[in-house]
């Protein structure tokens, strides 16, 4: 009787022959008691470890550095805002008025209070957001959120040689943030008729703007090499 | 205000990474002083290791049992490969580009034999863990850019080693068979 040889796909035999390679390899590993005996003491190890990473985690909170230095800017941004706050507020029904600012000092970071009162907005209108994005920036989903009283956008150039951030909020009652206070410089502006508060970033090239307006507090940041201030105030004109 | 709050990590992603941690360190830093016979160097790629997991730590936690502590060892031979390497200041092969010819073509057959299995296994075994790691990454489903991240590598050569690696296997395999 002739017996047909029997033939197999290449692909799924490596694959198979892979599968099986990670299983014994698994499979040979030590046990917990020989890996103690070689190992010995690892606290100082597992402190070193768990500190850097929880100061990874907090960095990544924080965003990059330019993100960090984007924060940084908005210290002194939210102390010259508080001036201006309720001056800025046209419309009475959304009037909002700074009682007090308190400020936190941990460090290197401060903490910014404001204490309003007033009636604030409860969501943005509709429809609200921006509507001009430079070509080559492309949207951050992970980065970014949007709720009914504010959205926060990412975007950045497919190269990364550019970050695009704008933050749009409704006045809120009691917030607190912390930030970073270095490295920016700052100038007070007229826009859109009403005065805004540009910073321009001394490590890398960038600006940030920050403005009240109609009871909604706007910033936008751009850093990067290339990135110009008038693109800056051309994506600013058009939230809306 | 503007939400850019920077409060603390939140306590339960916290305390979810440090059980992960509690739980695996000792066989990632017993795999990386297995490859690189130095306490300090090993303690190094581990904490590089733990670094690259907390900032993907999604990966980690959804993962079964079997699948991290493969993707543990995986990634943790590719950077204490790399810091011996860098230790010992041997240049990276260069040869990447030479082997990237051959793309996978998942019609091939090849005819099975009483030692065809054994034979395959041998290979792989011989096969360089550069070579290998991401070979065995891409056969998973993994993504070339995440393949790059684990093991530390550029996208492109993360490509290059996987085609590499399936090349030099069906070379071996269908070298043998003919003879």
């Amino acid at each position: 009787m002739r017996h047909e040889a029997e033939s197999v796909s290449l692909y799924a035999l490596i694959q198979w022959g892979l599968q099986e390679h990670t299983e014994r390899q698994l499979a040979a590993l030590p046990s917990p008691q020989e890996v103690d005996a070689v190992l010995g003491d690892t606290s100082d190890f597992c402190r070193r470890v768990l500190e850097a990473v929880q100061q990874l985690l907090r960095r990544q909170r924080r965003g990059p550095r330019i993100l960090r230095m984007v924060k940084r800017t908005v210290v002194a941004a939210a102390i010259l805002a508080a001036a201006f706050f309720c001056l800025a507020m046209t419309n009475p029904s959304v009037r909002v008025t700074v009682l007090h600012t308190v400020m936190e000092w941990t460090g290197q970071d401060v903490g910014i209070r404001f204490q309003v009162s007033g009636i604030p907005l409860t969501e943005l209108p509709e429809g609200y957001g921006p509507h001009y994005i430079p070509a080559g920036f492309v949207y951050q989903d992970e980065s970014s959120w949007k709720n009914i009283d504010g959205f926060s956008y990412g975007y950045e150039k497919e190269d990364g040689s550019a970050v695009l951030s704008i933050e749009v909020n409704t006045a809120r009652n009691d917030a607190v943030r912390f930030l970073d206070n270095e490295h920016t410089v700052f100038t007070e502006i007229t826009f859109l008729d009403t005065t805004a508060y540009l910073g321009t970033f001394q490590m890398n090239n960038g600006y940030v703007m920050l403005w009240v307006k109609d009871g909604i507090e706007h910033m936008v940041s751009l850093s990067g090499e290339t990135v110009e201030l008038s693109e800056l105030i051309y994506i600013a004109e058009n939230i809306y | 205000m503007f939400a850019l709050c920077l409060a603390m990590v939140e306590p339960e992603e916290r305390d979810a990474f440090t059980d992960f941690f509690d739980r695996y360190h000792k066989l990632v830093l017993f795999k990386a002083l297995e490859i690189t016979q130095n306490r300090e160097t090993a303690e190094d790629v581990a904490q590089e290791m733990f670094l690259y997991a907390a900032k993907n730590f999604e990966k980690f936690k959804t993962g079964t049992e079997r699948e991290i502590r493969h993707y543990l060892m995986i990634c943790t031979q590719s950077r204490a490969m790399d810091a011996l390497r860098k230790n010992q200041a041997a240049p990276e092969p260069a040869d990447e580009d030479a082997a990237a010819r051959a793309a996978v073509d998942d019609t091939e057959r090849i005819v099975l034999r009483r030692d065809t299995l054994t034979r395959l296994l041998r290979y792989i075994d011989e096969l360089d863990e550069r070579y290998r790691a991401p070979l065995k990454l891409w056969m998973d489903g993994v993504p070339y850019s995440e393949i790059a991240q684990m093991l530390n590598i550029t996208k492109d050569n993360a490509y290059k080693r996987t085609q590499r690696a399936y090349a030099l296997l069906r070379e071996r395999m269908v070298r043998e068979d003919e003879a």
